[in-house]
């Protein structure tokens, strides 16, 4: 069964991921920023990590530039409601797989995941 | 509904509008053009249904303009485009060569059982124009105001000079050179005792030089004190201020940080001016100083209190008449006179036994905050 | 009231239109725009205090308005000070010189600023909703927050206000304006119900 790590410092959208994730067969850690999200991901390895990008003092920028960093390489995927291309191009030269731009639906998301991980 | 054909009927009516309407489906297909954008794009609509809306018009495929489609296409709000940031939405010669200017609407148009986005665009280029030359007209206005402005400060630079002339300091050359004829008309009925004679030259010696230094005095004033105008940064002035008058204990609060006061280049003097009187009139050789300032509706308001000995309340409009005070070189009354250059009252307004308190009231376009 | 988790999720929609709003403002005006929702008050229009009028200060307010109607019906305006909103535009059009009043062409530049952002807001709310709402083109209008609010309807005391105070941050300058949603009575209920329904 497939590890997903959500970080977003909105309960709402860590509630909305995790259910469509849950409900699709996958194991849900949660987290409320980029600093914990760094922990977990350190701990426990997770086979791929959702996060937001605007997040108060770690963002996901900062999250993405401490995994290559640390030389982990756990596929991400970023959610943001910025649609800048800019944006786009700095997520994914810091090593982002997918961007999906906010409010993303079920659909989005479950394809995204089984691009990556494959059914679970 | 099939291929790029509509239902014309539903849409005849846009052809009959003095404004442009085009039609797209989800894929950006054009399948409406109304006649009013074949007059103003020379474009028909033969030639434009079928094709797609950013090929056929590149300058819309914007992510500014192409991104907000898709929520108009699932019967979203409508879209705004105005004519600052979208003047050419359609290019539409006028005879003159130039473009209209226009603004633009996207709004969602259901028919049939299929969402279609419509785009209206309106030709705005008379209120532009007229918007143009009022800006025109305005900023003419506006510098007419300013030249009317700067004429009355002139004006009033001009009464200064005449007043800072007057009075005290010629009231004392005249004095002087009353007692130098004195001296004189001595001197010439004792030219035959040499001890005499020498003594009454030395006296309108010093007579002459005292008329020299007030005149000197005067000239300074004059040139400075009347000078221009300019924006001063507060802070500096009154930390030399402080050293110049020696004063051990200014306090200043925060709201004259970044401070600028419109006034002529003598502030400095009037600076010391103050702190001045504080230190040799206050009685007290530990006198505190405090200046502060806070904003009214009409004006600001520069405060400088000491806690020393007042002024009494008799001498209260008396300190500034010409002549009150001897210890001080610039007197209140040229303080008030050069502050009046452009505006800035003056007044003293504390209780005597607790201290003095000048307040200054300043008109709205004689201060100003800057970022330092 | 409402519970955490929902205003959590109100905050979430306005803060995802916001930043979808900052990405095309970018792209149309070339400047770097960031905007942010830093506080959030969700309040009966019969409870709105002087401290909630006068968050934007004492002066009538500059503001684009959009109006919705359908399962439930209310407004969405976006308000500044008169003179954060000429500065705003005069900013964003990258005008020089002094903050002149606003004219026509600049109402219009807010129009299209405020729609921007109207139609984020909305369609983040509309998404979690899953509502047809018909939507007006946006209008401009003065007036102070009670006033704004009422817009054309006859506002009642239990009807829903959602205050949402911006910060518009262009280069060095930081502008405050504030989106104001007004939602008729029994359309803050849906919209809560919705959000649970999304969450479950």
């Amino acid at each position: 069964m497939g590890k997903v790590l959500v970080i977003d410092d909105s309960s709402f959208q860590r509630k909305i991921i995790s259910g469509v994730l849950t409900q699709n067969g996958y194991n849900v850690v949660l987290t409320e920023n980029g600093k914990e999200g760094l922990e977990r991901a350190l701990q426990e390895k997770p086979d791929l990590i959702f996060t937001d990008l605007l997040m108060p003092e770690y963002d996901g920028f900062w999250l993405l530039e401490q995994l290559q960093s640390h030389d982990l390489s756990i596929p991400v995927i970023v959610l943001t409601s910025d649609i800048q291309k800019t944006t786009e191009q700095r997520c994914r030269g810091l090593g982002a797989v997918t961007i999906l731009n906010k409010p993303v639906n079920k659909e989005q998301v479950i394809s995204a995941v089984r691009t990556i991980l494959g059914n679970p | 509904m099939s291929g790029t054909a509509i239902n014309r009927e539903c849409l005849v009516l846009y052809d009959h509008l003095y404004i442009g309407v085009l039609v797209v489906r989800t894929d950006f297909t054009i399948c409406f053009w109304n006649r009013c954008l074949e007059e103003w794009t020379g474009i028909k609509r033969d030639d434009v249904e079928g094709v797609n809306l950013f090929s056929r018009f590149p300058q819309l495929d914007t992510p500014s303009i192409r991104a907000r489609f898709p929520a108009v296409f699932e019967e979203g709000p409508p879209v705004f485009l105005s004519s600052r940031f979208h003047p050419h939405l359609v290019p539409s010669p006028l005879p003159d060569g130039s473009l209209r200017v226009q603004k633009g609407s996207i709004l969602p148009l259901r028919l049939e059982e299929e969402t279609f986005a419509m785009l209206v665009i309106e030709d705005v280029t008379d209120q532009v124009h007229q918007v143009t030359e009022y800006r025109k007209m305005r900023d003419i206005a506006r510098l007419e105001l300013d030249e009317k402005k700067n004429a009355q400060v002139a004006l009033r630079i001009a009464n200064a000079k005449l007043s800072l002339f007057s009075d005290i300091t010629l009231q004392d050359i005249r004095s002087q050179v009353v007692a130098a004829r004195g001296f004189d008309h001595l001197l010439k009925m004792n030219l035959s005792n040499l001890e005499k004679s020498k003594s009454f030259s030395d006296k309108i010696d010093h007579q002459l030089t005292l008329i020299e230094k007030y005149v000197t005095m005067m000239l300074e004033f004059v040139q400075l004190g009347a000078a221009v105008p300019t924006w001063h940064l507060l802070d500096p002035i009154l930390r030399k201020a402080k050293l110049d008058a020696q004063l051990k204990n200014l306090e200043t609060d925060s709201g004259l940080e970044g401070l600028e006061i419109f006034a002529p280049p003598l502030l400095d003097r009037i600076a010391i001016n103050l702190l001045e009187n504080a230190q040799q009139h206050g009685e007290n050789p530990e006198v505190r100083v405090k200046i502060s300032f806070r904003e009214e509706p009409e004006y600001g308001v520069l405060l400088v209190e000491d806690n020393g000995a007042g002024v009494k309340p008799e001498d209260k409009t008396a300190i500034f008449k010409p002549g009150f005070g001897t210890k001080v070189k610039l007197s209140l009354y040229h303080t008030r006179e050069i502050l009046a250059i452009t505006s800035i009252t003056i007044e003293e307004t504390g209780c005597y036994g607790t201290g003095a308190r000048f307040e200054m009231h300043l008109p709205k376009d004689t201060y100003r905050y800057v970022h330092t | 009231m409402i519970d955490k988790d929902s205003r959590d999720a109100i905050t979430e929609m306005i803060n995802i239109g916001v930043g979808r709003a900052a990405g095309i403002l970018n792209e149309i005006t070339g400047s770097n725009i960031k905007l942010r929702v830093p506080h959030l008050h969700i309040i009966r229009f019969g409870d709105l205090s002087d401290a909630h009028i006068n968050l934007m200060g004492k002066e009538r307010l500059s503001t684009i308005m959009q109006e919705f109607h359908g399962n439930f019906s209310g407004t969405t305006s976006l308000a500044f000070s008169e003179e954060s909103a000429a500065s705003l535009v005069k900013l964003l059009s990258g005008e020089s010189g002094p903050t002149p009043d606003m004219d026509t062409v600049q109402v219009e530049t807010l129009k299209e600023v405020g729609n921007i952002i109207i139609n984020a807001v909305m369609g983040s709310i509309s998404n979690v909703l899953a509502e047809n709402l018909v939507f007006t083109l946006p209008e401009y209008c003065e007036g102070n927050i009670t006033e704004i609010a009422s817009g054309r309807h006859a506002i009642k005391p239990d009807d829903w206000i959602i205050l949402a105070q911006t910060q518009f941050l262009i280069e060095s300058m930081s502008i405050e304006g504030m989106i104001l949603l007004v939602l008729e009575v029994g359309s803050l209920d849906r919209l809560v119900q919705s959000i649970h329904q999304q969450q479950s």
